[in-house]
């Protein structure tokens, strides 16, 4: 399509047609590729937690305490990577003393602090405080401690004041499901407000963050709830699991169907920047958007969660288990796929809409392998701690409002 | 996160609220203290910023190519010289002739900019006789009137100056790079040495000296054309510009409102 | 909780505390580092405009150049490069400018051919010449720099040209092939 005008000088990544001089250079590369989709999971683990407090669903009730840690554990993590991204990560305050209102990113760093402190921690503490107190009392030495630093002092466990938690929790998740939308949505607006880059300035893009949140999120629960009971040998509850399955098929509808949308619509208004997203998605980003998101991210998934919600009395117990993790994991693969696409796709082509330049992550360096990888899998090891402190083994079934068992070994 | 709810913690915070209330003088010495780290001296006497207007205009037809005022930039405002850093830099546009048997009025446009067109351009690969028509076309900062790169930053560290320049605080900027991907025209980068956004700054620091941005003063055939629309001087040639010529901005559809303004521009340049 | 007239409940109560802390450590650390001079003009610090004006220029400009070589800038001025700056052809020049000692680090005569070269891209008006085609020898045998429409009186002076060459030895001064005249200020137009 562009025949190469241009002659290769050192320094410079192979580009092809005109790229702007300046956007040779790929400015965001890994780390905010994992920025959004970390939130992501945090924003999805809460939603389906909050199915149980708000909606009353009683299957998930086993996941219930498992999303919140999840979600808590990756929130954690969710800073780092634009932490580290920064060219001087020492000013970083600033985004709070000095936030310039016209801008979504300054807005980061109150949701961040909003979903945090008001939201999830409150919810836990809430769900929480009377285990706290029981396993400061039966729980000695610096575990003790702990737990007793966690009650921030309030030792009244009595009825009425158990009661009470229930109640200001369900009010916490109410508040917090707008929250955790606007927490993703939010990213999604980081996106969709450059009216620059037509991959990204699109108004349908805080909407398609907020559903691949919830279906990666939901996804994530189902493989780490799996994968938990695996190596604490508990037999799954499959009731649990379906309901998820079920919730997982619904949310990744909608979210194709939006996804859908915005390419209908794209191809159909043909604005300029239409030949280039179409050269994009057939070429630079063949891998990761048609083979990686649509086709074994969203479609293999669809047609494996559809055959068990319409077939399901006739698929065995141990087979649909398998048919949800496989899916699960796909779905988790596919939204960092999507997730790529979006931040890296972005930047591939010139705003010139003439041409296309090129990225090669690096091994080592600030955003190379190595630390993207690291920060992956950083909070797997917050969420493994967590399990251990505040989810043992012997109390994975904690039922709502009732005495949960003392904190034993953990696996 | 969860250690902030410590009893000690509270109270900890809670005595800072009362102590810093009761010690507001001593508060505001500390400020000023602090904020000392800012201050910084060695700027022009005299340079009121809300006493002018400063704007650049682009004659393409003027423009031959040279790649001076690419060069003087970099040599200016000390760019990295990669050919991937540029303030300024100049894009060779050659539109084909239509291909024999289509129904196209115009032809394929190919674009390039090598190094920025500092080391010149060399002949086209395109024969002669298939050219229907080519022409360079300076870029720089656009200095939007809704300047989206100013709307982005998220700590107020890139601002629409008093006097009509789009400036970077480099003092204060966190290095996000949120603006080079607001900017429309390709204008910022990366300035990987101050690991700082950068961009064009219309050469403030001659600009308020009274002296032309190096890109104007280095143009050898005027297609830059730099002034004060507080100051105008007699016949004064942006006011002539901006009377005689048909002029257009670049991407107005995305409504910055560029103050840039190019005369003999052609549909496709973007 | 016996400094509470009102029966708040005890986990309440703390939370109230801790909010308060929170936000309190928050203004707090805004009032003290939010820089002096910020929101002076509008959201930024108002100190940047001089910090930003602050630094050296690099080129001197014209009107340095007038100082002291007023006599190049009229000839510049009657003729076809009027236009031009002295340091587009004589390199920047602040350090001359401020001890004329140190020398402009390139002097004029080298890179006629950067501008004057034809390209398919330049506009018509413009003074275009294929090099190989129009003279192999100097461009100043037949062109003052400072006024190219007059031939100069008389071939350079030998030891100005020697001076020349030891600046600039690198400088590609001339463009073998050709050996034919062709005429001066001849140019190609583009179709």
């Amino acid at each position: 399509m562009f025949p190469a005008l241009a002659t290769l000088v050192e320094g410079v990544p192979h580009f092809d047609g005109f790229v702007y001089p300046n956007e040779l250079l790929l400015l965001w590369s890994v780390l905010i590729v994992i920025y959004p989709y970390v939130t992501g999971l945090v924003a999805g683990a809460f939603i389906l937690a909050s199915l149980v407090r708000v909606f009353e669903v009683k299957a998930l009730e086993p996941v219930y305490r498992l999303s919140l840690l999840t979600a808590l554990s990756f929130l954690l993590v969710a800073p780092m990577p634009l932490l580290l991204h920064l060219g001087h990560p020492e000013r970083c305050l600033q985004i709070m003393m000095t936030p310039h209102l016209s801008s979504p990113m300054a807005m980061f760093g109150f949701v961040y602090a909003w979903y945090l402190m008001a939201v999830l921690l409150l919810e836990l503490w809430f769900d929480y405080r009377k285990d706290f107190v029981e396993w400061s009392r039966s729980e000695v030495g610096l575990k003790g401690i702990m737990y007793r630093i966690f009650t921030l002092g309030v030792e009244d466990v009595s009825e009425p004041s158990v009661r009470l938690d229930a109640r200001l929790g369900r009010i916490i998740t109410v508040i917090g499901i707008p929250s955790a939308f606007l927490l993703h949505g939010y990213v999604g607006f980081i996106f969709g407000s450059i009216k620059a880059n037509p991959w990204w300035g699109n108004v349908l893009m805080p909407i398609i963050f907020i559903f691949s949140a919830m279906v990666s999120g939901i996804a994530l629960c189902v493989c780490l709830y799996m994968a938990i009971n695996w190596g604490r040998r508990i037999p799954q509850d499959i009731v649990c699991i379906d309901m998820m399955g079920k919730f997982l098929f619904y949310a990744l509808v909608i979210d194709a169907g939006l996804e859908g949308l915005d390419w209908v619509h794209r191809l159909y208004a043909a604005d300029e920047s239409i030949h280039i997203l179409k050269t994009l998605a057939s070429g630079k980003l063949f891998y990761t958007l048609l083979v990686g998101q649509a086709c074994m991210g969203t479609v293999v998934p669809f047609l494996l969660l559809g055959a068990v919600q319409l077939f399901r009395k006739k698929i065995p117990t141990l087979a649909r288990e398998r048919m949800y993790f496989v899916s699960a994991a796909l779905v988790v693969l596919g939204v960092f796929a999507m997730r790529w696409n979006v931040v890296i796709g972005g930047q591939l082509f010139s705003k010139s809409l003439r041409g296309f330049t090129s990225h090669k992550m690096e091994l080592a360096g600030q955003e190379g392998w190595l630390v993207g990888l690291g920060l992956i899998i950083l909070p797997f090891v917050i969420l493994t701690v967590l399990l251990k402190y505040f989810l043992p083994a012997n109390a994975v079934l904690p039922p709502r409002g009732e005495t949960s068992a003392a904190p034993g070994h953990a696996v | 996160m969860s250690k902030s709810f410590s009893r000690r913690g509270v109270l900890g915070s809670l005595g800072g609220i009362v102590g810093g209330l009761l010690s507001l003088p001593v508060a505001r010495h500390v400020k000023a203290a602090v904020q000392r780290v800012f201050a910084s001296a060695g700027a022009p006497e005299g340079y009121d910023a809300t006493k002018h207007w400063w704007l650049m205009v682009i004659d393409i037809d003027r423009c031959i190519g040279c790649g001076l005022c690419a060069e003087a930039c970099k040599n200016e405002n000390h760019v990295p010289k990669v050919p991937t850093y540029f303030r300024t830099w100049i894009e060779r546009y050659i539109i084909k002739k239509p291909r024999p048997g289509t129904t196209e009025t115009r032809g394929e446009t190919l674009v390039d900019s090598p190094n920025g067109g500092i080391d010149g351009f060399p002949p086209s690969l395109v024969p002669r006789e298939e050219i229907l028509k080519s022409f360079f076309v300076p870029k720089l900062c656009n200095l939007c009137h809704q300047s989206p790169c100013t709307q982005a930053c998220p700590v107020g560290a890139t601002f629409d100056a008093p006097d009509g320049a789009v400036l970077i605080d480099p003092n204060y900027c966190i290095g996000c790079g949120f603006c080079i991907q607001a900017c429309p025209y390709g204008c910022r980068y990366f300035n990987p040495e101050t690991k700082t956004a950068d961009k064009c700054s219309l050469c403030y620091h001659r600009i308020t000296r009274g002296l032309k941005p190096a890109c104007v003063e280095i143009c050898p055939t005027g297609a830059r054309i730099f002034g004060d629309l507080k100051n105008p001087v007699p016949d004064d040639p942006i006011l002539r510009f901006v009377r005689d010529k048909k002029v257009q901005t670049l991407k107005p559809h995305l409504g910055t409102e560029p103050r840039v303004l190019y005369a003999g521009m052609d549909k496709e340049v973007r | 909780m016996a400094g509470f007239p009102l029966k708040i409940p005890p986990q309440i109560n703390r939370l109230i505390l801790l909010t308060l802390g929170i936000v309190g450590s928050y203004l707090i650390a805004r009032y003290f580092l939010t820089p002096a001079t910020f929101g002076q003009y509008g959201w930024y610090r108002g100190a940047a405009l001089e910090e930003i004006a602050s630094r050296t220029p690099v080129y001197a400009g014209k009107l340095a150049c007038d100082e002291c070589h007023s006599e190049k800038l009229e000839m510049l001025a009657k003729g076809k490069h009027q236009t031009l700056s002295c340091e587009g052809c004589h390199g920047v020049s602040s350090q001359h400018a401020a001890n004329p000692d140190i020398l402009p680090v390139k002097m004029a005569g080298s890179h006629c051919i950067r501008c004057h070269e034809q390209n398919d891209s330049r506009p018509t008006w413009y003074k275009q010449i294929v090099v190989k085609d129009h003279y192999a020898g100097k461009c100043r045998e037949c062109h003052m720099p400072h006024n190219p429409t007059e031939v100069p009186e008389e071939p350079q002076p030998a030891d100005q040209a020697a001076k020349e060459e030891k600046q600039k030895p690198e400088s590609p001064e001339k463009k073998p092939g050709a050996v034919e005249k062709a005429g001066k200020a001849e140019k190609a137009e583009v179709p």
